[in-house]
């Protein structure tokens, strides 16, 4: 069995996917896909929700499950899985993890997740599952965050209401605010989770030195981190849920992770930005709100 | 002690489900026309509940009239010859039994023609006044077309009502609501006015003024404050309460609610204003219509008149926001729409937006602070779709419709719902489903008291509701129709429960999967 799980918490495209993917090439860790555990109660109100919602909840859950449980991520499996969910309807996120532990067997379950961090009661419901948890709370430059979601946001068919500033009408798209409300929320979990068991760690990092920032993950996490290891995990781009999987699950992380190739992505990813400028998105040009400003400063971003 | 009250475990257990709760007056008290439990008292240890009747049937007279096709119930040509005299109900918690312990005078309409005097009472308040000898019950009413003004009800002993002067509004006013005791005075202001057919607003008076009085039973009543505030775009106070040693009152504004504050004093009382333009989300925060103070701050529960979509002032439609106000006139979002404000960037700290995620979900029409937690009742229009034109439908729900099909739609979303904090952050349902009936449209009293938490309903699908058959609408009697009284208490959740899987036990493995 192995240890309590490790939670990467992050706002909407703040690199928890790369990170995420780099950490799940080390030999010692099972990295999963955003499951959506903290979603409903039980496994029964994750289908009911998945049922109702416009986007694929449900996926990453589905995959990991047929990875784990039938050692492939294909329709076979994944309808597999489907139906083991449906046969456990009681089942509650700590039933889930317990299970999930089981088949990752000694490696550390490490779980990327940016959509717990939106509602507080969904990370109460991750503290009550998983007491034990570790939480990485991945922090990025709220202008380099927002430069990559804005554009990406723009190009989808539905935006969740949550993302817009609803003082425009129509409400227009601004990535400040999932970036505030979700460093608030995590900051508040991890506060009441307890310090030892959370670690605040810049996207950054992983630009500037890699090695340095695996390692030090990696000593926080209690495993090796030889030449092997960073290795293995500066080769992400084999971690198999950063690819499209089967029809019947196609996504399981958020969609920055399928982007990581593209060269704006890139472009904005390693740019230089500033807590004084004019922010693109904005209609008005206007800064960030000072509680942004505030918190970045907080977080060392200038 | 008395032994019909259970014993209190710590805070954190007593938060309620839905298991938790019993139907202890279903189908309006027997009668389908008894649509609204508009009021509720705990008073003298026992509950009372005011009635507000064949509020479906009022409502198709209003102009303009809601569009709804055919009819959601059964309507006889002439309104006045529905029984339409309220009543008041009263439940002993010792016989778990109700009764009626009054009921609306007639009196002589034209033609001689018999009236009802009070067709619903809107509110109802323990107070104690400056000659009264104990805590009396009072009650506000509302009356029809030719039933008079509104009235103000006192009785000592929950059986015997009398009429006691009301405040110096006109003949127009036809109901006020809020009572709301401060400094040893009642707080009043007109709810509803008009005097032509057809053009009676339910929820916008014609006197926006706070009367103040602490002597109910002499004519002492005093204006509190100017009319308004002096804004004449708040066209009515709709709800009071008493937060941090002043009074606060919210209004009815189609730029968005204004809420005030005051210390009191002798009238008439100076007044700050502590929010405008609807917490700036505008005409969608049209009212401030449920106020409740918890754990230091004040909570309010805002919306668009007419369940959410104010036909007559093009407001809508548009689901509602739950804010809170701090002491130093602070705010924040809870439930809602995040957006720039002249305060900052406000976000909503719980998480839900708009409705608690709901768009059917018009107001936030009632709160209520029980046993260390916060409770949020809605009202919840997704029952009236299927009577609703196609053509009017918003694009959302257009959507959702072809993505799940009615039926799907009303089944998830019909019927108010029931929402719970002990924080006011992490907020979880109790119902979302107005305790199983789509019926039950809203949650509009909510009564904390040492028996449980009781929540009184609105449900005007009674007595007879228009229903789908073979591909044709027809009228059949409605069983659940009609308003509910249930009553919350972890001890009816522990004796209902039977012996299931543990939810923390470890699901079965697939089949075919060995496990670790």
């Amino acid at each position: 069995m192995s240890p309590a799980p490790v939670f990467i918490f992050s706002a909407p495209y703040c690199g928890g996917s790369r990170l995420l993917a780099m950490l799940g090439g080390h030999p010692q860790i099972c990295a999963l896909p955003e499951l959506n555990l903290f979603i409903g109660d039980n496994v029964g109100e994750l289908l009911e929700i998945a049922g109702f919602s416009h986007g694929l909840l449900l996926d990453g859950l589905l995959r990991a499950i047929a990875q784990l449980a039938h050692g492939a991520q294909d329709d076979v499996s994944v309808a597999k899985a489907h139906d083991w969910l449906e046969a456990n309807p009681q089942a509650d996120a700590a039933a889930l993890l317990k299970q999930l532990q089981a088949w990752a067997g000694d490696r550390l379950l490490l779980i990327a997740d940016t959509q717990s961090p939106l509602r507080p009661v969904d990370l109460q419901r991750c503290a009550a599952a998983a007491p034990m948890a570790r939480y990485l709370h991945l922090t990025r430059h709220p202008h380099a965050q927002g430069a990559l979601f804005a554009p990406a946001l723009k190009e989808r068919q539905f935006v969740p209401t949550d993302y817009k500033d609803h003082s425009f009408k129509p409400a227009q798209i601004d990535p400040q605010i999932p970036w505030l409300r979700a460093n608030h929320n995590i900051l508040r979990a991890c506060a009441a989770h307890g310090a030892a068991l959370s670690l605040q760690l810049p996207i950054e990092a992983m630009e500037t030195d890699a090695d340095a920032a695996l390692t030090r993950i990696c000593q926080w996490l209690g495993l090796r981190c030889g030449a092997a290891e960073r290795s293995a995990m500066r080769d992400y781009k084999h971690w198999s849920y950063l690819q499209v999987g089967p029809t019947l699950a196609p996504m399981g992380l958020e969609a920055e992770a399928y982007q990581m190739d593209d060269k704006r992505y890139r472009r904005h990813a390693v740019a230089a930005p500033s807590l004084a400028a004019a922010l693109p998105w904005k209609p008005d040009r206007s800064g960030f709100a000072s509680d942004v400003r505030e918190l970045a400063a907080r977080f060392g971003y200038s | 002690m008395d032994p019909l009250i259970p014993q209190r475990a710590g805070a954190a257990a007593l938060a309620l489900g839905e298991a938790d709760f019993r139907l202890t007056a279903p189908s309006g008290f027997g009668d389908g026309w008894n649509h609204y439990a508009h009021s509720t008292a705990w008073f003298e240890g026992r509950l009372y509940v005011g009635t507000t009747r064949a509020q479906m049937a009022f409502m198709q007279r209003t102009t303009p009239p809601p569009k709804l096709v055919p009819w959601p119930i059964k309507c006889p040509p002439n309104l006045d010859t529905i029984e339409r005299r309220a009543e008041i109900w009263q439940y002993t918690p010792a016989t778990e039994s109700w009764v009626r312990v009054f009921q609306s005078p007639y009196i002589k309409g034209p033609g001689g023609a018999d009236v009802a005097r009070y067709v619903g009472y809107r509110g109802m308040s323990v107070f104690q006044g400056s000659t009264d000898s104990k805590p009396v019950l009072y009650v506000s009413t509302w009356s029809p077309r030719f039933g008079g003004t509104a009235q103000l009800l006192r009785s000592e002993d929950g059986a015997n009502f009398e009429i006691v002067p009301r405040p110096p509004w006109n003949e127009s006013v036809r109901a006020f609501r809020v009572l709301q005791p401060f400094q040893g005075r009642l707080h009043t202001s007109p709810t509803a006015a008009g005097v032509a057919v057809g053009k009676v607003q339910d929820s916008v008076g014609s006197d926006p003024t706070i009367y103040g009085a602490d002597d109910l039973r002499s004519d002492s009543w005093k204006a509190t404050s100017a009319s308004g505030f002096g804004n004449p775009g708040n066209m009515t106070v709709f709800e009071m309460a008493e937060f941090n040693d002043h009074l606060y009152a919210a209004t009815v504004n189609v730029k968005g609610f204004e809420l005030w504050k005051t210390r009191g004093g002798k009238p008439p009382y100076q007044w700050t204003r502590v929010l405008e333009q609807g917490a700036f989300r505008g005409p969608f925060n049209e009212v401030g219509g449920s106020l409740c103070v918890f754990n230091g701050a004040l909570y309010i529960g805002s919306g668009v008149l007419n369940g959410g979509y104010h036909r007559a002032a093009g407001v809508g439609p548009a689901a509602t926001e739950l804010l809170r106000v701090w002491p130093d006139d602070s705010w924040d979002i809870v439930m809602g729409e995040a957006r720039m404000t002249p305060q900052g960037l406000k976000y909503p700290l719980s998480g839900y937006s708009c409705g608690f995620d709901n768009m059917f979900n018009g107001y936030v029409w009632r709160m209520c602070e029980h046993d260390g937690h916060l409770y949020a009742g809605t009202f919840c229009w997704a029952n009236l779709l299927p009577y609703v034109p196609n053509q009017a439908w918003p694009d959302d729900v257009i959507a959702l419709i072809k993505r799940w099909s009615m039926e799907k739609l009303v089944q998830r979303y019909g019927g108010f719902e029931l929402w719970r904090t002990a924080d006011g952050v992490h907020w979880l349902p109790v119902t979302r489903t107005g305790f199983n009936n789509p019926y039950n449209w809203g949650a509009r009293t909510l009564t904390s008291t040492p028996h449980g938490l009781f929540v009184a309903t609105a449900n005007p699908y009674g007595p007879d509701v228009a229903v789908k058959r073979d591909g044709k609408w027809q009228y059949v009697p409605n069983p659940r129709g009609g308003c509910e009284v249930w009553l919350g208490n972890k001890a009816f959740g522990q004796a209902n429960s039977t012996p299931t899987a543990t939810p923390t036990s470890t699901p079965a493995a697939p089949p075919g999967t060995a496990l670790a």
